[in-house]
């Protein structure tokens, strides 16, 4: 069954669809989440987040663009979501740190997360890699993330990411150039 | 020579990614998400100790204002002067000749 038609499913509550639409996207969503949020347990969350978010939306989807796109739209939006809520939370915890003998710092070291998709002989500089990709504004980082690891056209990336094909191409243009400058001050 | 050098480092890390495999979740992750859209709440959400803390310190903080402020109006409304009260009582202020 065509995912568009499994959608149709859905919306009329057919559980046996939902698992078949997610076996087809949740290897997607997984790694985009996973690319992205570089946690485990918050990208299996997020997974949960946007196949809910399906289930419940699945009425809504109007054929303006592919599903592929409309699944990637929701994820990237949930990751950036859960990115300013956990940046919230850092905030929160450094103000709390003030009045209590923590030091109010995030528990998980983020510039060791190791993708588990990553070839051994580049393990550590994927590492490198991730950490500095962390450091791009929202929009390079969803840039990039469904350029360079996710393979999509920038066509595509367009669409999600709702801007023009030029200013997907510029995007992808100064994640690059900050990448690169974060790299060096690595090496350095 | 050197930033030739640095470049090369640059992309390769960039190409690190290359061949990069697909990873799964875990097994149990689709009946998670079908408790959820059943209604089904997995678990309570856990309200961290410092934001239960900090909720009774503002709720103390407004108590204790309460009390202040009650205990205030209450010390103006006996420090009134009787003598005062009578004579507002009887509006003898305006009519210093009335019965």
């Amino acid at each position: 069954m065509l995912p568009e038609e499994l959608l149709m499913q859905i919306s009329s509550g057919n559980a046996a669809a939902f698992r078949q639409f997610y076996e087809l996207f949740k290897d997607k969503v997984y790694n985009t989440c996973l690319s992205y949020l570089q946690d485990i347990p918050e990208a299996e969350e997020v997974l949960q987040d946007v196949f809910v978010e399906i289930y419940q939306s699945a009425s809504k989807f109007r054929r303006q663009s592919s599903v592929s796109t409309w699944v990637y739209r929701i994820t990237v939006n949930k990751c950036i979501d859960k990115v300013r809520y956990r940046n919230r939370q850092k905030r929160a915890a450094i103000i709390f740190g003030l009045f209590s003998k923590t030091t109010g710092e995030a528990s998980s070291d983020f510039i060791s997360f190791e993708h588990p998709g990553v070839l051994a002989e580049n393990r550590e500089t994927a590492k490198i890699l991730f950490a500095a990709i962390r450091q791009l504004p929202e929009q390079q980082q969803a840039a990039f993330i469904l350029k360079y690891i996710e393979g999509l056209t920038q066509k595509e990336i367009a669409e999600i990411l709702n801007v023009s094909g030029k200013a997907i191409e510029s995007l992808l243009q100064r994640a690059k150039t900050n990448l690169r400058k974060l790299l060096a001050d690595f090496n350095g | 020579m050197k930033e030739k050098g640095e470049h090369k480092r640059t992309d390769d890390i960039i190409n690190s990614l290359d061949g990069i495999h697909r990873a799964m979740p875990a097994e149990d992750v689709f009946d998670k998400i079908m408790r959820r859209v059943s209604g089904v709440q997995p678990a309570a959400k856990i309200i961290s100790l410092q934001v239960v803390s900090a909720v009774a310190a503002g709720l103390a903080l407004l108590i204790v204002l309460n009390l202040a402020v009650l205990g205030n109006a209450g010390n103006k409304q006996a420090g009134k002067d009787p003598v005062l009260e009578v004579v507002n009582y009887y509006g003898l202020a305006d009519n210093p000749y009335g019965i």
